[in-house]
């Protein structure tokens, strides 16, 4: 992109018809007029160029205006925007949320530190009651302590607050069942120390009878229970001692409380009894929404089959005579038939369309831009003048929308001009354009001169 | 002579015309003993006036000349 002092005398020499010394001789004697008026007069104008003016030591170069604006012409016409104040709020609103955002996090990280020391008391609950329901430990005797005196040794001993945590993670794992249960368990833990338990009971008073019992309703809550397995899982991921002891604390509890654990089990079962058609009804509709998703897949497919050898019969039909009719007209009456048949079928169609009317449009307008010159807002589209400009008043996704509005257009007897650009983000919109101009500054004159909703919003472009 | 100085006028505008449309090209062009001319581009800015207003300007491809030292 650097056109160097030999190319440049190369290309002056060829539009000169002169040779490469002539042309640098005269390039010299160019430069030296201006470095001349330069010194004397300070200033040395260019037509078309610009004007070399001298400042301090050195030389500035101011562009002419013309030329200013052409090299701008992507955003020619753009004026600085006051920014409304509620906008800038918003911004403000949004950068603050960021900031409170970023330092909500060591917020939450403080929570969560503090959040172990808050759940230890459920945590020792949660201790407390596995120790007490342990079978092995109950049937050794070696735990004999109160819950209360358990949770004041807790926090001193490091290993035993390793284990809250993890009995905190736990904890969280498991169904709110088992959550629920050491709210209810301390008040049955002292029944259930083998140290009172006898003097409630007179009747179990040997520890074989406790035994058994607890056999059969461990047994039966292993085949009622089937959140037991995810708390056996669980706690091997974090601690394996632990897994006996909650479901021994579950057992425990409906030695004292039969009913409740049998009630607990039929609500499972009631909810697998729910569950299972609820899933299976969504899974049904899942299903069928994709086959009739798929069905109009093959429907649109089979409709822009049809409509592709509509346009090649067409096109056979109409030989090569009127080239530039041969484009718009089938994509009419697609249009007029479209809207009635088929409502949701614009994103396939530009596809198609596209190759359509670009390919014709350039050659013409290579061939005859210098004879016809078929410049100015108003009068029919005869072709597009690929490197004129033009006003755009309309850039759309939906083709068709364009092609009304070019039709609006054009019944004003506006220059209408439509045509697909792809932005640099990739994206294609349908552009609608109105006049052909030699120049920036004649589209831009041309704008005072349009109806005001296109007056006001609109940008010039050049035609690539 | 007259016919001379005919054609360095005509050489002029020949001279001034490609710088022209080698700009409009956005290219860059170098002028021996004079400098380089070039199209640079500017980003949109956001900017504020005395009074606080915030004003947005829109980018711009701008000509730029940077003297041969």
């Amino acid at each position: 992109m650097k056109l160097s002092h030999e190319e440049l005398i190369s290309k002056l020499a060829k539009s000169l018809g002169v040779e490469a010394k002539d042309a640098e001789a005269a390039f010299d004697a160019w430069i030296e007029n201006i470095i001349k008026e330069t010194g004397e007069k300070e200033t040395s104008h260019v037509p078309g160029l610009g004007t070399f003016r001298k400042k301090g030591p050195g030389i500035e170069f101011v562009p002419d205006e013309k030329l200013a604006i052409e090299v701008n012409h992507k955003y020619a016409g753009m004026n600085p925007i006051e920014v409304s104040p509620s906008f800038l709020r918003k911004i403000q609103e949004k950068d603050k949320g960021e900031e409170a955002g970023q330092e909500d996090d060591p917020f939450g990280i403080a929570e969560e530190e503090e959040s172990p020391e808050k759940a230890t008391s459920k945590d020792e609950q949660e201790m407390t009651t596995p120790r007490s329901k342990d079978p092995g430990e109950e049937a050794s005797g070696a735990e004999t302590e109160d819950p209360e005196e358990s949770r004041e040794e807790f926090p001193e001993e490091p290993e035993k607050e390793k284990m809250e945590e993890s009995g905190e993670e736990h904890q969280e794992e498991l169904p709110k069942e088992f959550q629920e249960e050491p709210e209810t368990e301390p008040d049955e833990d002292p029944g259930e120390e083998p140290g009172i338990e006898p003097e409630q009971d007179p009747v179990r008073e040997t520890e074989e009878e406790i035994g058994k019992e607890l056999e059969q309703e461990l047994e039966k809550e292993s085949e009622e229970d089937p959140f037991e397995l995810s708390g056996e899982e669980s706690g091997k991921a974090s601690e394996g001692e632990d897994i006996p002891k909650i479901t021994a604390s579950s057992g425990k509890k409906s030695k004292t409380g039969k009913k409740e654990s049998g009630g607990d089990a039929k609500e499972k079962k009631s909810y697998a009894i729910w569950f299972i058609p609820a899933a299976a009804v969504i899974i049904a509709a899942i299903l069928l929404y994709f086959h009739f998703d798929g069905l109009q897949l093959d429907r649109q497919f089979r409709d822009e089959q049809e409509q592709r050898r509509e346009q090649e019969d067409v096109a056979a039909l109409q030989d090569e005579p009127s080239e530039h009719q041969v484009g718009p007209l089938p994509d009419e009456e697609e249009e007029a038939d479209e809207p009635e048949e088929m409502v949701p079928e614009p994103e396939p169609e530009p596809a198609e369309e596209e190759p359509e009317p670009v390919p014709e449009e350039p050659e013409p307008a290579e061939a005859d831009l210098d004879d016809q010159l078929p410049f100015g807002l108003t009068g029919p589209e005869e072709e597009v003048l690929i490197g004129a400009y033009t006003i755009v008043v309309h850039s759309l996704h939906n083709e068709k929308k364009a092609q009304i509005e070019r039709d609006r257009l054009a019944e004003r007897d506006f220059k209408a001009t439509l045509w697909q650009a792809t932005l640099p983000d990739g994206n294609q919109r349908w552009r609608v354009g109105i006049g052909q101009f030699e120049t920036v500054s004649e589209a831009e004159e041309a704008i005072s001169e349009l109806p005001e909703p296109y007056r006001s919003n609109n940008f010039i472009i050049r035609i690539r | 002579m007259r016919g001379a100085t005919m054609d360095q006028k005509k050489a002029e505008n020949k001279i001034s015309s490609i710088i022209a449309s080698a700009l409009k090209n956005h290219q860059e062009v170098q002028i021996k003993k004079l400098g380089t001319i070039k199209v640079q581009h500017r980003n949109q800015q956001q900017e504020q006036d005395k009074s606080g207003r915030v004003f947005l300007t829109p980018p711009a491809d701008i000509i730029t000349f940077l003297p041969e030292k």
